[in-house]
């Protein structure tokens, strides 16, 4: 599941259950916007898949690379695991 | 034979014997030690070549500065499966949205689709009436009858281009909506296996670490003591020694006690304490500390 709140410059993306290749439909409309920064709450994500990996990097291209501009908040479990094993705690700004 | 004579040939005949035991009890003391001594001696270096060896495994195992070992070498591998598992996550959902986007183009086409074929059958309709009322008018019509045949036909003309665009359409969104269905499968990797793989590899080389190291400490504890055992066993020569001391005093008391004469006792037992002392590497010092 997924709800976004576009606050002025934060976009916030708040993702609960699976962060999987179902929810590329979605990521792909919102990468129309353009905030200043990209919030992706996953404290309520419990699973991800490698899809869920591209859809963070595509998104990562979207802010030309820029860590800062991304942060991955409430990360744990198995989601955390998986982020760290890619090195996504270099690519993003994750806690 | 008178009571003394007995008695120095009954002393002399246990001497004699004592000193024949002390012999065979220095030989087969000699015996054993060298035997022991060889044995640890080769227990030794047969635990310096198994050092030797675990260290070159270990060396092969975590490398050396300049060179990967296994554990590096499985890190790579590892690492490398995960950044193209990555990678294909990222390829995929780039395809996704990129056949989602046809399939909205797919679908706008469809809709001109549609529109086309509503002004072909308008146009069916006008060149419907335009035949009707060129028919109406007579002769005077003709001309005109024959542009709305034309026109008629270019109606059915175009409607069967837009039903031909709208087949076409279909299956094209069938093709889509399978690769978009494969693409899904390879986008929805799991990663699971990968991430057990990765903290099995760690909790193996923390577990291969301490084994190593606790290895190496036993094999150093059982060097330090084979090599004291070994030094242990060089006191063979002092009880070499201290027995061949035994057995000459004892000759000597045998000596004297044939010869009646402590004079005679007197100089024998000098003249051991300086073969002792010349026959033998150890001081006196050290054989009196027995």
């Amino acid at each position: 599941m997924i709800q976004v709140t576009d606050n002025q410059d934060t976009v916030t993306i708040q993702l609960s259950g699976r962060f999987d290749f179902r929810l590329v439909k979605d990521f792909q409309e919102l990468l129309a916007k353009e905030p200043k920064t990209w919030v992706v709450d996953l404290s309520g994500v419990d699973y991800v898949d490698s899809s869920a990996l591209g859809m963070l990097l595509l998104l990562r291209d979207r802010v030309r690379g820029d860590a800062q501009r991304i942060h991955l908040r409430g990360v744990h479990g198995q989601p955390r695991a998986v982020l760290t094993m890619a090195k996504f705690d270099r690519m993003f700004k994750m806690d | 034979m008178d009571e003394p004579a007995v008695l120095t040939a009954w002393i002399d005949s246990a001497l004699a014997k004592v000193i024949s035991d002390v012999g065979r009890a220095r030989s087969l003391l000699g015996d054993a030690m060298s035997r022991l001594h060889a044995t640890f001696t080769r227990l030794r270096d047969q635990l310096i070549q198994e050092r030797v060896l675990y260290e070159i495994t270990l060396r092969e195992v975590n490398g050396t500065n300049g060179d990967s070992g296994l554990v590096s070498v499985l890190r790579e591998v590892l690492s490398r499966c995960v950044d193209d598992m990555v990678r294909i996550g990222e390829s995929s959902v780039k395809i996704m949205m990129e056949v989602e986007s046809l399939r909205g183009h797919a679908s706008k086409v469809a809709q001109r689709g549609q529109q086309i074929e509503k002004i072909a059958s308008t146009t069916r309709m006008l060149s419907l009436n335009a035949r009707i009322e060129a028919q109406r008018i007579g002769s005077a019509g003709a001309v005109f009858r024959v542009v709305a045949d034309e026109i008629k036909a270019l109606a059915n003309e175009s409607g069967d281009l837009s039903r031909a665009i709208r087949d076409a359409l279909a299956v094209q969104s069938v093709s889509l909506a399978q690769t978009s269905t494969a693409v899904s499968k390879l986008a929805a990797s799991d990663l699971d296996h990968a991430v057990a793989s990765y903290q099995q590899l760690g909790d193996t080389i923390a577990k291969l670490a301490e084994m190593s190291s606790r290895s190496l400490a036993i094999f150093a504890r059982i060097e330090l003591e084979t090599d004291a055992a070994i030094q242990a066993l060089q006191f063979e020569d002092m009880l070499t020694q201290l027995l061949q001391s035994v057995s000459d005093k004892l000759e000597v008391v045998r000596t004297a006690c044939k010869a009646g004469s402590l004079a005679k006792l007197a100089e024998l037992d000098a003249r051991i304490q300086r073969d002792a002392v010349t026959q033998h590497s150890l001081g006196v010092g050290s054989v009196e500390l027995f």
